[in-house]
């Protein structure tokens, strides 16, 4: 500023001194930029004797200036006034970073014409307000009153008082951003769910949330400032003492589970304690140390469900092999009976070894299915690929059931396609799904119906068909019919849904392979489940990229 | 006097099979029905003085036929022994409200079977 009061003439240096004191107190003292900043152009305006004095503030985003203070313009016309960077005086200004004189408007050529209209502008300044060599936007002096032009003193002036109001708007920036932060701070210790508490080195709380203070079952209002062995409870205030010394003395995260029970709950909740060594920002040594209380209630209860998930599995295995090895006795046993006594039984004694070993084969399907089904439910179920046509499960289906179905006297026509496509399944798994679906039909087929099966190739789906004469299913129920057996008391009906488990492992076996079981109700009241297979046969893939299945290649084309 | 004759209804053949089979060797005639509505046309066919019945048949349940027996005057006298599968006591109940003399759960020993029979229509 020595400069130009040496050189100044006109203009006295005590005024200036006394303008730039007072610009400097105002602009320190309120935190509020805006009413601060409006103070600071009155003040220009009149101790320059100028018409109006207005801030510019850059948006480097969009490039623009925008108004951020005016003697005179309305607030309500602010947003009116954009300067793009470059444009006009105010721009110019803004991106050469150097004051601009203006003695007489009508004087400069590059004048924007709808300026020369909207100001009946005379004498100009304009100086860039710069924080560390960079302009965050301009200060505008219009027009001398008394028509004398402003001097390149007051401009040399003004340049600097600018760089003091650039200084303020950073400073208020800088504090605005600060204080958001810390809110923002706030909000995410508040939010973690745990509880966090940070002390320094004597054991100060410097900072904690809502959640710790619950777990210690403390009032809030008195914990910041505090020693935290002024504030935990008796009870645990041992531990946090061994976890404040050995992580600062160790300098290193430590873990702990401690149980207790606070003023906030009747019920003693496990908890960890855990902390983490604090450093100084910029020197590297120790300030303090961060308590993490963490409620490990689930993680608790997990465990516990894990255990009686295991327990669960291999009760089941047990049971599987407990039931099945009698049951093996029994088939064997009535095996042997039927053919020692063949010759020498009556036909009902004859007819009764049969319902015994044909109930103990029911019981074991049973079994059998029942494993199905947990095997399901827990994933565990895997496959054995091999290459099999559908119509040959089919036809070993139709075979257990003949007997069943003369019965009824169901007829069973058998339809297969003449070439089946072999497919790659897991053979026992598909022939059961098949299987409960061909006891289905034949269960809900009345006496004297008739089912039909087909199997074949769609596309590139493989297909079993059984279509039946019975009962349809009511389209309302169509899902619940492949859920597990729910107690009822019409599960026998397909009105009713429920069909026991076959419908449930059918279609969960299906689904293994990536196909699924379609139903659909025939027009003659029957009813048509469809297993349907996806072919997803490795040798196709070779063929179709001139390979052959020893993984060759031939080159075709 | 003749014998007396059991309507034996339930819709597993061989359970039909082996509890006739019993009941003939205990001087019993026994009749049999595969469901619900068999068992309804069975019982004016062969007027049976005992209907075993099992709740769990297609069709038409033992509840209904049950019902429906009980609201005929001319089968309400006919007393019903409920064979009943079920593990819990509410369908035992339904049965004995439904107008059944009484019940017995699956499986059972048919020496027991024999005991109510003959507490119920003799021997």
């Amino acid at each position: 500023m020595i400069g130009w009061m040496v050189a100044m003439e006109k203009w006295e240096a005590e005024k200036l001194i006394g303008l730039a004191r007072h610009v400097s107190e105002v602009l320190s003292s309120p935190t509020d930029l805006d009413r601060a900043l409006e103070a600071t152009v009155n003040l220009l305006r009149t101790v320059l004797e100028a018409e109006a004095c207005s801030i510019m503030l850059l948006d480097p985003a969009a490039g623009e200036l925008q108004m951020a203070a005016s003697s005179d313009i309305d607030r309500a016309q602010w947003a009116k006034i954009r300067t793009r960077l470059g444009e006009g005086f105010a721009g110019k200004v803004a991106r050469s970073g150097r004051p601009l004189l203006v003695r007489d408007v009508n004087d400069t050529e590059r004048l924007d014409e709808e300026r020369r209209r909207r100001y009946t502008s005379r004498s100009f300044m304009c100086a860039p307000m710069k924080v560390k060599g960079e302009t965050i936007g301009v200060v505008n002096i219009t027009n001398r009153r008394g028509n004398e032009p402003f001097s390149k003193e007051q401009l040399d002036m003004v340049a600097s008082l600018a760089n003091l109001v650039a200084l303020a708007i950073e400073n208020a920036r800088l504090l605005a951003s600060t204080e958001a932060m810390g809110r923002r701070l706030r909000d995410v210790i508040e939010g973690i769910g745990d509880g966090v508490i940070a002390v320094d080195t004597s054991g100060v709380i410097l900072l904690h949330n809502e959640i710790a203070l619950h777990y210690l079952g403390v009032e809030s209002s008195r914990c910041l400032g505090r020693r935290f062995d002024q504030v935990v409870p008796e009870k645990v205030l041992p531990v946090f003492k061994k976890l404040h010394e050995r992580t600062l003395a160790d300098r290193s995260h430590i873990h702990e589970e401690v149980e207790w029970s606070n003023l906030s709950t009747p019920d003693p909740v496990p908890l960890t304690l855990s902390t983490t060594p604090l450093y100084h920002a910029a020197q590297g040594n120790l300030s303090g140390v961060v308590f993490v209380i963490h409620d490990v209630t689930l993680h608790h209860k997990l465990d516990e469900l894990k255990r009686i998930d295991e327990a669960k599995n291999s009760f089941l295995a047990i049971v599987s092999h407990e039931l099945r090895t009698p049951l093996t006795a029994i088939k064997g046993a009535t095996h042997l009976l039927r053919g020692k006594l063949a010759e020498k039984l009556d036909p009902e004694n004859v007819e009764l070894l049969r319902i015994v070993e044909q109930n103990s084969e029911r019981l074991l399907q049973q079994i059998v299915n029942l494993l199905d089904v947990v095997n399901i439910e827990n994933r565990t179920a895997s496959l054995t690929l091999r290459r099999t046509a559908l119509s040959r499960l089919a036809r070993r289906c139709v075979a257990e059931v003949r007997e069943a179905a003369a019965g009824k006297n169901i007829e069973i026509v058998e339809d297969y396609d003449a070439a089946p496509p072999p497919v790659l399944i897991d053979e026992e798994k598909i022939y059961r799904a098949i299987a409960h679906l061909v006891e289905n039909a034949v269960k809900f087929t009345p006496r004297g119906g008739r089912i039909v099966l087909s199997a074949g190739l769609v596309g590139r789906e493989s297909f079993v068909s059984i279509r039946d004469t019975g009962t349809g299913i009511d389209p309302r129920i169509r899902d619940q019919v492949f859920r597990k057996f729910v107690q009822g008391e019409n599960h026998l009906t397909r009105q009713t849904g429920g069909c026991g488990i076959g419908l449930y492992v059918a279609r969960a076996f299906a689904e293994l392979h990536g196909g699924r079981i379609e139903t659909a109700n025939l027009e003659n009241g029957g009813c048509e489940f469809r297993l349907v297979l996806p072919v997803f046969d490795t040798t196709e893939i070779y063929e179709r990229q001139g390979l052959d299945a020893a993984g060759a290649h031939n080159v075709v084309k | 006097m003749a014998n007396k004759r059991i309507l034996l209804a339930d819709d597993e053949e061989d359970i039909k099979t082996v509890i006739s089979m019993f009941l003939r060797s205990q001087g019993y005639d026994v009749v049999t029905a595969f469901d619900g509505l068999d068992t309804l046309e069975k019982v004016r066919t062969e007027r049976p003085d005992l209907i075993l019945l099992d709740i769990m048949m297609p069709v038409l349940d033992g509840y209904e036929v049950c019902k429906r027996l009980k609201e005929d005057a001319a089968t309400a006298d006919i007393p019903i022994l409920i064979l009943s599968a079920a593990a819990h006591i509410e369908s035992v109940n339904r049965g004995l409200r439904a107008g059944a003399k009484d019940y017995i759960v699956k499986p059972f020993d048919p020496e027991k079977l024999l005991e109510k029979i003959e507490h119920v229509i003799g021997h």
